[in-house]
């Protein structure tokens, strides 16, 4: 009778305490969504920057349509990607757009130094920066969530559950694409 | 991806909070001494009941007017995005990279160089508080738009911290032991007739009840600014985790140790960035809300990659 009352209570204790790992994953793991909603939301940001900016240096692009067609093609594919939580095509479309304004705010301040005085063009070129930033701070922030959630799969106990979670993906791209995309827009 | 988080800013995060839960239970076994002296004192309790009574009140306003208080005293406004674009965009910045809600932005018109946040938490309605951060003008003229960032990380640490409310909580419970000792003192404790069984271990408990009540006042008060400046580290380190960029911190540390004077009420010294109070008043570091700036940038400097 004593055995039994043993046996039912480390049962209810194991239990309790399995039903807490599950928990906390869970809770890990709404953490992850979380940061890709944040994602998302800078993302769409910058594919709606993209047509004031482009309004905006149109008159200096006359020989340059070319940079603002990629620039243009790049947004649609960013917008399709964080419509359909791609994620790797998200990061690939965004570091693409990225490359691409760089190249574009490199040719326009050639072209045109007395810009860097104009305040319309300052006001543009710090929300480009400041969204380019808001990119940068989500996606650390949805890579620190994932890896958070990840050790927790990998580590004891929650080792026992991982079965039950699918893993995410890193919001990351290639180390090539990353060489080519990742300069600073800061410096201009 | 990103370089992976260092490992220092975890552990470091960790040991602070460690730190800020052992002084709290410090000021907790405080409270039972004072209890307990008051009580070896004068054993009628509903003096220690009006006292509690009358603190707590007192506690409940702060913590929930501490808002409004705050705006009342501090000379404050709404910074607009039109026309404090940069300032906007790096709260927005840090608050995506903490995972949070924009706090609302706010400047002070003065010369001195100092930030402040308030507010953070769950509301009682169940909505997340997205918590104020305040720059002064000058602020915005010194500081590049990195160290300008740096700052705003460090306030929106406080904001994540909820250490608007932990810091009006030690004040509170300050100011309950205070007003205990003071009742107790006006109430003439000890004037009353002791039961006496053994009056020689009565009169060394009579003593020690004594200076405990005479000393509390003062422990509490270092405990407080205990809490504060490990609160300040906390929010130092979470800062360099949000920005990545623990260097820049430090040298808006480095111009803000200039001139960080703010005509500001000296009880909310707690929630600036640097203390507004003139520093070199305070001979002794232990009374002081904020560690000594230079270890602020030594920490953070052995931060930095």
């Amino acid at each position: 009778m004593v055995a039994l009352l043993v046996v039912v209570l480390v049962l209810i204790l194991l239990g309790g305490w399995l039903i807490g790992v599950y928990n906390s994953i869970v809770t890990k793991r709404n953490a992850v969504q979380n940061a890709w909603a944040q994602i998302d939301t800078v993302l769409k940001r910058k594919a709606n920057l993209i047509p004031d900016l482009v309004a905006m240096v149109k008159e200096y692009m006359r020989h340059e349509n070319e940079l603002l067609t990629r620039i243009t093609e790049a947004r649609a594919s960013l917008l399709r990607a964080a419509e359909s939580k791609d994620v790797e095509a998200a990061a690939k479309a965004d570091a693409e757009l990225r490359r691409n304004l760089l190249a574009l705010f490199n040719s326009v301040t050639e072209a045109y130094p007395d810009l860097k005085a104009n305040a319309q063009f300052d006001g543009m070129r710090e929300e480009v920066i400041h969204t380019e930033n808001l990119v940068t701070e989500a996606r650390r922030a949805y890579n620190d969530h994932v890896t958070i959630y990840h050790n927790a799969l990998d580590t004891f106990p929650g080792l026992l559950l991982a079965g039950r979670f699918e893993r995410a993906k890193f919001f990351e791209i290639t180390e090539e694409e990353r060489r080519s995309a990742d300069t600073s827009l800061v410096k201009f | 991806m990103e370089a992976p988080v260092k490992e220092s800013f975890w552990t470091r995060a960790a040991s602070n909070r460690r730190r800020t839960v052992w002084l709290f239970l410090s000021f907790y076994a405080l409270c039972a001494a004072v209890a307990w002296a008051i009580y070896h004192l004068e054993p009628n309790l509903w003096v220690v009941g009006i006292a509690v009574g009358f603190a707590l009140v007192n506690t409940v306003v702060a913590l929930k007017f501490d808002n409004q208080l705050v705006s009342a005293v501090v000379p404050w406004r709404k910074a607009t995005p039109q026309e404090y674009q940069v300032l906007n965009n790096v709260v927005r910045e840090v608050a995506v990279a903490a995972v949070l809600p924009t706090p609302e932005v706010y400047v002070i018109d003065s010369p001195a160089l100092n930030a402040f946040a308030m507010g953070g938490g769950i509301k009682r309605n169940g909505e997340r508080d997205p918590g104020k951060i305040c720059f002064t003008r000058a602020m915005l003229e010194v500081l590049d738009r990195e160290e300008l960032k740096a700052v705003a990380a460090h306030e929106m640490a406080h904001i994540a911290n909820e250490d608007t409310r932990l810091m009006t909580r030690a004040f509170a419970l300050t100011y309950v032991l205070m007003v205990l000792v003071d009742l107790s003192m006006r109430l003439g404790l000890g004037n009353s007739k002791r039961r006496s069984r053994n009056d020689e271990t009565n009169g060394v408990l009579t003593l020690i009840a004594l200076a405990v009540l005479i000393l509390a006042p003062l422990l509490a008060r270092l405990i407080t600014m205990a809490v504060s400046r490990t609160r300040e580290y906390l929010a130092d380190t979470e800062a360099a985790r949000l920005t990545r960029n623990p260097k820049a911190l430090a040298s808006a540390l480095r111009k803000i140790a200039q001139n960080p004077t703010v005509d500001a009420p000296a009880s909310t010294a707690a929630f600036f960035i640097a203390n507004p109070l003139n520093a070199e008043s305070f001979l002794n570091n232990l009374f002081s809300t904020h560690p000594p700036i230079e270890k602020r940038i030594e920490a953070l400097d052995k931060m930095a990659v």
